[in-house]
């Protein structure tokens, strides 16, 4: 068997563990932690597949930026009980039915036309140095478009965590 | 030798785990973090199919960093209301969020 193949059902396989883990567990906290380990393994996924700059973009904003966020978001907002109350709303059964039906039905499809589709064969080359040159020529308006909104969601979100608290005191 | 069906399958189990989180949890923290596995999957998705039937030019991979910028201002944005929302309510709970209810 391939040395990547096996590397690739190890990453996936406990990367969907960790993403069951997050769903079912009833600690948000370790939900939390949870879904750090699941997208550190997605990285690894990247970093099988050849993207060496996604995967330093995962880590860097996933990883190190967004799952920490949440575990501060975790600790800021709910009290000890809330963190172990019951964990599922009453759709939770029809939930789990209709994901589990869509399932079926995309992997059924995607399964059905998989010799469609080929193999990873090549070896990994760098892409930083194309996406780069990508970033800077056809996309360079997309990139400015995502700083102004960059900023917009920065102002926004500072705006928003502050303007209640300042409501709540004067209502004091 | 990775086979892409393999990175679809896998890439549409995660995608179907975050779907169900976002619907059937209660703390509204962790349908965020659902919205980001879902996110995730996506970006799998891009990537995969770039560097497999793509491996020429790396647009799928642009694609994917867009992606992730949008996704990080999803999450301050989306914290910024959890944390104002928890302000006024005193609570975490989806079904007590009922401020539009009539």
């Amino acid at each position: 068997m391939d040395l990547r193949l096996i590397a690739f059902f190890v990453l996936s396989s406990l990367s969907i563990a960790a993403a069951l883990g997050l769903v079912l567990m009833r600690n948000v906290v370790y939900g939390a932690l949870c879904l750090g380990f699941c997208l550190t393994m997605v990285a690894g996924l990247y970093a099988l597949l050849g993207a060496d700059f996604v995967f330093a973009a995962q880590i860097l904003i996933y990883v190190t930026a967004i799952a920490v966020i949440f575990l501060f978001a975790v600790l800021l907002a709910g009290r000890r009980v809330e963190l172990t109350a019951k964990p599922f709303n009453a759709t939770a059964p029809a939930a789990a039915l209709v994901s589990l039906a869509v399932f079926v039905m995309l992997g059924s499809i995607l399964w059905s036309a998989k010799s469609a589709w080929g193999f990873l064969t090549a070896s990994p080359s760098a892409t930083t140095a194309e996406i780069s040159a990508l970033l800077m020529g056809p996309y360079a308006l997309g990139v400015e478009i995502l700083g102004v909104m960059l900023l917009a969601s920065l102002v926004g979100a500072v705006i928003l965590a502050r303007s209640l608290a300042v409501d709540k005191e004067e209502r004091k | 030798m990775i086979p892409l069906s393999y990175i679809f399958i896998f890439s549409s189990l995660l995608f179907v785990i975050g779907v169900f989180g976002a619907i059937s949890r209660r703390n509204i923290i962790t349908v965020l973090m659902s919205i980001e596995l879902m996110f995730n999957a996506a970006n799998v998705n891009l990537v995969a199919v770039n560097r497999i039937m793509h491996p020429a030019d790396a647009v799928g991979q642009v694609l994917a960093l867009f992606a992730m910028t949008v996704a990080t201002a999803e999450v301050v944005v989306g914290l910024a209301l959890v944390l104002a929302i928890y302000r006024k309510f005193d609570n975490v709970f989806v079904e007590r969020f009922n401020l539009l209810r009539g």
